[in-house]
């Protein structure tokens, strides 16, 4: 599908842009907010149609999509409910999506995408960005934690969508209930769990947080299909 | 045991269970860690705090400042929030400021060099090849040496182990005082012999307290009661004073003669 193309740089950065903005929104949708079928597998027709300038250069400033959680999703985070919380809310919210178009990202980038992000009252904000950020802007994403989730991915990374690959098996996040129930039925103690790291590509993918549990299913050659379970750190 | 005698049996393991924790103590340990994680923490993110400010210097930036004469605030500024940096955040400031499109050096206001755009590699004036990216990061080569000048006197140790030393201080490179005159150097030089002497043992005694560990975080919990006691030695007996002009002082051994048991007549 790629092959019939104009091999000049333009379209290249086209169609780089445009297996970034599938791999995102696959992305999103895996994480289980509600995107529409249609958003999801864009055609690169369509996406040269809709986030082009007519000279055939990608308007990144159009990059730009939010979501909502679908019920699921909302059910699969809600802690449950205790008698001092009788109501728990639960803690993921809308997410927001940004392609970045600076040259170079240091913390006043960061802060005014964080800002955006915690102003229009998004819970987690994705800016995808050409090139990395520096040291400083990746260690002031950490003072922003506890208003909203800000994740950063390279757009050299998301070209491909890893969990499609026939070697990363299959990564199920666990609701609360699941993973009390898992906890109770192995006897165990959360931190008698195997570990993933939460810097791990699939985890960084699923975007985990520290302490939800993913269950991994893999083909086993002997078992059929064997289930492990690790604890995000 | 084959011994036989009464008693249990004692194992050879240490005694580790003997007398199980407080939970008073337990809880008192738990929360002195906890205060000094607390406390790193802090301080971390002091540093990003300070790196994000310098990131932005010199504050001054009239004509009458630049790199090799900036104004004294800055100056002061500039040493009091680097002081507690790694090399490694050092790195760091450079590369934030040039994000900035700010020379490397914290107290230059002048914007980074620009070489182009492509090749990876660049040619100096002087001959030598270098990496476009190391190049790029100053405005010039005197800016490159004073930035480094503060680099080398980064310390490596963590910034939690060496933050309550007073005696750390960042100099500068060249700090330029051709316009001075003799007197003026001389009656410099005699103020801070002075003020040195002063602060030289308060600062010693406060940097001995810090390594003793007589930290700010609350009282030290597991510190040994020291009490030192004379030990009771007894003295070696004294020489016997050497007669003068003793004739018998060359057979003295350790003022003890040997004697010669005299020959015992014997008995009939």
């Amino acid at each position: 599908m790629i092959d019939d193309l104009p091999n000049d740089a333009k379209s290249k950065e086209v169609v780089r842009l445009w297996r970034a903005w599938r791999t995102v929104h696959e992305m999103v949708a895996d994480r289980e907010y509600e995107l529409a079928e249609d958003e999801v597998s864009i055609s690169l027709e369509r996406f040269r149609d809709e986030y082009c300038h007519p000279d055939g250069s990608v308007n990144r400033a159009k990059l730009q999509f939010s979501a909502r959680p679908s019920d699921s999703m909302l059910r699969k985070n809600t802690p449950p409910a205790t008698a001092s919380n009788p109501d728990p809310v639960p803690d993921c919210g809308p997410i927001w999506v940004e392609f970045l178009t600076d040259k170079q990202f240091g913390v006043s980038q960061i802060r005014n995408f964080a800002k955006y992000t915690i102003t229009n009252n998004y819970k987690t904000g994705i800016m995808v960005t050409p090139v990395a950020l520096s040291p400083a802007a990746r260690k002031s994403l950490a003072s922003v934690e506890n208003l909203a989730k800000i994740e950063c991915f390279l757009e050299d990374d998301l070209l491909v969508n890893i969990t499609h690959h026939e070697l990363v098996p299959r990564h199920v996040l666990l609701s609360r209930d699941e993973k009390i129930a898992l906890l109770k039925r192995y006897r165990l103690k959360e931190t008698q769990l195997p570990r993933i790291l939460q810097k791990d590509p699939v985890a960084r993918y699923l975007g985990l947080k520290r302490g939800q549990v993913v269950k991994i299913i893999r083909v086993s050659e002997t078992a059929g299909r064997y289930a492990s379970y690790r604890l995000c750190v | 045991m084959a011994t036989g005698q009464g008693g249990p049996l004692k194992g050879i393991l240490k005694n580790i269970g003997d007398a199980p924790e407080k939970p008073e103590t337990a809880r008192e340990v738990a929360i002195r860690h906890a205060t000094l994680l607390e406390n790193r923490k802090q301080l971390e993110s002091q540093i990003l705090d300070s790196l994000i400010l310098l990131s932005e210097y010199p504050l001054a930036r009239d004509a009458q400042f630049n790199a090799s004469s900036p104004a004294a605030s800055d100056i002061a500024d500039f040493k009091a929030n680097v002081r507690l940096f790694q090399p490694s955040d050092y790195d760091d400031l450079i590369e934030e400021r040039n994000v900035n499109e700010l020379c490397g050096y914290t107290l230059c206001a002048k914007p980074r060099r620009q070489t182009g755009s492509s090749g990876e590699w660049k040619i100096t004036s002087s001959g030598e090849i270098v990496k476009r990216k190391e190049l790029e990061k100053w405005c010039s080569q005197q800016c490159a040496r004073r930035a480094l000048f503060v680099k080398v006197q980064l310390n490596e140790t963590a910034a939690w182990e060496r933050a309550g030393i007073p005696d750390i201080q960042i100099d500068l490179l060249e700090e330029d005082r051709s316009a001075e005159t003799e007197a003026d150097r001389t009656a410099r030089k005699l103020g801070e012999l002075k003020l040195e002497d002063q602060r030289q043992a308060a600062r010693d005694s406060a940097a001995l307290a810090m390594e003793r560990g007589d930290d700010k975080f609350g009282p030290p919990v597991n510190k040994v009661k020291v009490t030192l006691k004379e030990k009771d030695v007894k003295a070696p007996s004294e020489f016997p004073p050497a007669e003068a002009g003793n004739s018998e002082d060359h057979l003295l051994v350790d003022g003890y003669k040997a004697k010669i048991p005299e020959k015992q007549e014997p008995e009939i």
